[in-house]
């Protein structure tokens, strides 16, 4: 809307914030397929390596295995971006119906819907994840899902609200004056009126996921090994960090790089589709 | 108010009966077997058995889920699947660890994020600004494990004589044991102390922009009073709220702390729990964590009407 009327915000730089998070975002998705499709050695491929510092072969050094550290820093970065991204979809994909309906319905309907998103955003997400990972054996399936179901309700109330002042809005009464269902309206005219909310909110969500990932992979109930990821690389390399610092110190890094990029991505998106705020 | 104070109270009571009705049916969500999982694939018949009746797994879940919810009312929380000691015992002697560890990380985090809030906002746009607001950017990304696993590697090099991974109760030792709570609350509060700043300068450069504040500059209030007397008490609400919106941060935060330091609080009890399947614990410590949270955050609301008198009258604040 507000593109139409100043048209130079279309061609406006975007904001730095946005450029750097999409940067290090992208950089880490090509490094993990780089590593993946050209890397010298497999994520569990043991060597004589055994505790080294950084050198030619490996050059971050390797683990207690003799593990290359770099590759499986790098293929870490893939399996917690896997988990991010695909908890915030099924978040998103669950949640934006939801709240299209609540909000656009009103009525017991929304009440119902509200009252139960309510109270699950009332329980602390690392709770919950807790009580998932207690009942379910651990993974990445689990933590998408598991995940993915705790960052629902947010997306269901933030779409809600503009739902439901858009339903008020002229186009909304000529489109249905005219004959047009109820789910193409919401689909049609209200959710393109919610989608800047909800691309900031995933990027916002997905860097809470990736912590909440990492932390839970931390305690051991995350991710399982063999599989690395960079909360089980963290607690793994705590034993030896005394001798080698760096297993402890590059998985550390990695996650909060990749945790500011994702804030940066949210923060720069918010700046851009939402320029007053 | 007392309406407000009376819909809050039912509202909490709503979400810890909800989590318990969650936690109760957690081990009819068991894919398979329950029985079998806890008891481990070599567990005898007779194991299997045991577990199966002390889960109440043989009966329907309402029926169960009335009756435990009954024992937990009269303080009864069941034995442990392990040892067979009382989880409530297990409970009351882990408890205090994490409350005292929530209590020291609320505090530094309101001491140090308080007044960086009011700093940067004081010093908008300039040099200290933009390195508090960056700072506390950064520090709420980083999760409470990594700082806190740099940290243990930072101080056993540095200073190998502070006690870094040596819990002992306050009781035993108050000297030795406000030591080895310093780092896990310090850690604690960062995430913590980092969103109370940035939601208190946000907050502050808003009500600058107020007509009351050209009034206070206009009959020559100086700059620090504007800044303290003015802007930052009719900030104070906001920053209640944001403090009642971090205190599921700290929840979580304080389960993984424990892993990391090594102390015997709730949190690594449900960790440990977790993993040997003890489900009488895992419920009992999640809903003790869960009632926490909820005491704390109504708590907040009582204090609503004490920063900000208005509300006390009226019942809305006019400060957001």
């Amino acid at each position: 809307m507000v593109a139409e009327l100043e048209p130079s915000t279309r061609r406006r730089r975007p904001p730095a914030s946005l450029v750097a998070g999409a940067v290090v975002i992208g950089a880490l998705v090509a490094l993990a397929l780089w590593v993946t499709l050209f890397g010298r050695y497999g994520v569990n491929q043991p060597s004589d390596a055994i505790l080294e510092g950084p050198s030619g072969a490996h050059w971050l050094g390797a683990d207690n295995l003799g593990r290359d550290l770099l590759t499986r820093v790098l293929v870490a970065g893939r399996t917690s971006l896997l988990v991010a991204a695909g908890a915030t979809l099924l978040a998103a994909l669950i949640g934006v119906p939801i709240g299209l309906v609540a909000g656009y319905r009103g009525g017991p309907a929304d009440s119902a819907l509200m009252a139960f998103v309510d109270t699950a955003l009332a329980v602390p997400p690392v709770l919950l994840a807790l009580t998932l990972v207690a009942v379910f054996k651990p993974g990445v399936g689990t933590l998408i899902l598991g995940v993915g179901l705790i960052f629902t309700p947010y997306f269901a109330r933030l779409v809600r609200g503009p739902a439901l002042s858009v339903r008020e809005q002229d186009f909304v009464a000529a489109a249905r004056i005219s004959g047009v269902g109820g789910s193409l309206i919401m689909l049609r005219h209200v959710l393109p009126n919610v989608a800047a909310p909800v691309i900031v909110q995933l990027a916002n969500t997905a860097a809470t996921c990736i912590l909440i990932e990492a932390s839970l992979s931390y305690l051991g109930l995350g991710v399982q090994p063999p599989q690395p990821s960079w909360g089980r690389m963290v607690s793994e390399g705590q034993r030896y960090m005394q001798e080698t610092p760096l297993l402890v110190i590059v998985p550390c890094v990695a996650l909060v790089l990749a945790s500011v990029a994702l804030g940066l991505l949210a923060d720069g998106l918010q700046k851009r589709l939402n320029p007053r705020r | 108010m007392g309406a407000v104070l009376l819909r809050r109270s039912v509202r909490a009571l709503v979400v810890l009966l909800v989590l318990s009705i969650l936690i109760s049916g957690l081990t009819h969500l068991i894919p398979g077997d329950p029985a079998t999982i806890i008891a481990g694939e070599q567990g005898s018949p007779e194991l299997r058995a045991q577990i199966r009746t002390q889960l109440g797994l043989d009966r329907p879940f309402l029926t169960q889920y009335l009756d435990w919810l009954g024992r937990v009312l009269h303080g009864d929380f069941g034995t442990s699947l392990m040892d067979s000691r009382s989880v409530g015992t297990m409970i009351g002697d882990r408890l205090p660890v994490s409350l005292q560890l929530a209590v020291m990380a609320t505090v530094l985090a309101l001491l140090w994020g308080v007044t960086a809030g009011i700093l940067a906002a004081t010093y908008r746009g300039r040099l200290l600004d933009v390195v508090l607001n960056g700072g506390a950017f950064v520090g709420v990304a980083t999760p409470p494990f990594v700082v806190g696993t740099l940290l243990v590697l930072l101080v056993s090099t540095v200073a190998p004589a502070w006690p870094v991974l040596s819990y002992v109760p306050f009781g035993e030792d108050p000297v030795r044991n406000l030591q080895a709570m310093l780092l896990p609350a310090f850690v604690l509060s960062i995430p913590f102390g980092a969103a109370l700043c940035r939601y208190l300068r946000s907050s502050i450069v808003e009500i600058q922009s107020q007509d009351f504040m050209r009034t206070a500059a206009a009959k020559g209030a100086s700059r620090w009073r504007m800044i303290l007397r003015h802007a930052t008490r009719n900030a104070l609400v906001p920053l209640l709220t944001a403090t009642g919106l971090q205190f599921g941060v700290l929840v979580g935060g304080t389960v993984i702390i424990e892993q990391v330091f090594g102390l015997p609080g709730l949190g690594s009890l449900i960790v440990n729990s977790i993993v040997q399947h003890d489900f009488p614990v895992v419920q009992a410590a999640i809903l003790t964590l869960g009632a926490t949270y909820v005491l704390l955050n109504l708590l907040v609301d009582l204090l609503y009407p004490v920063v900000d008198p208005r509300i006390r009258v009226t019942g809305v604040s006019h400060g957001r």
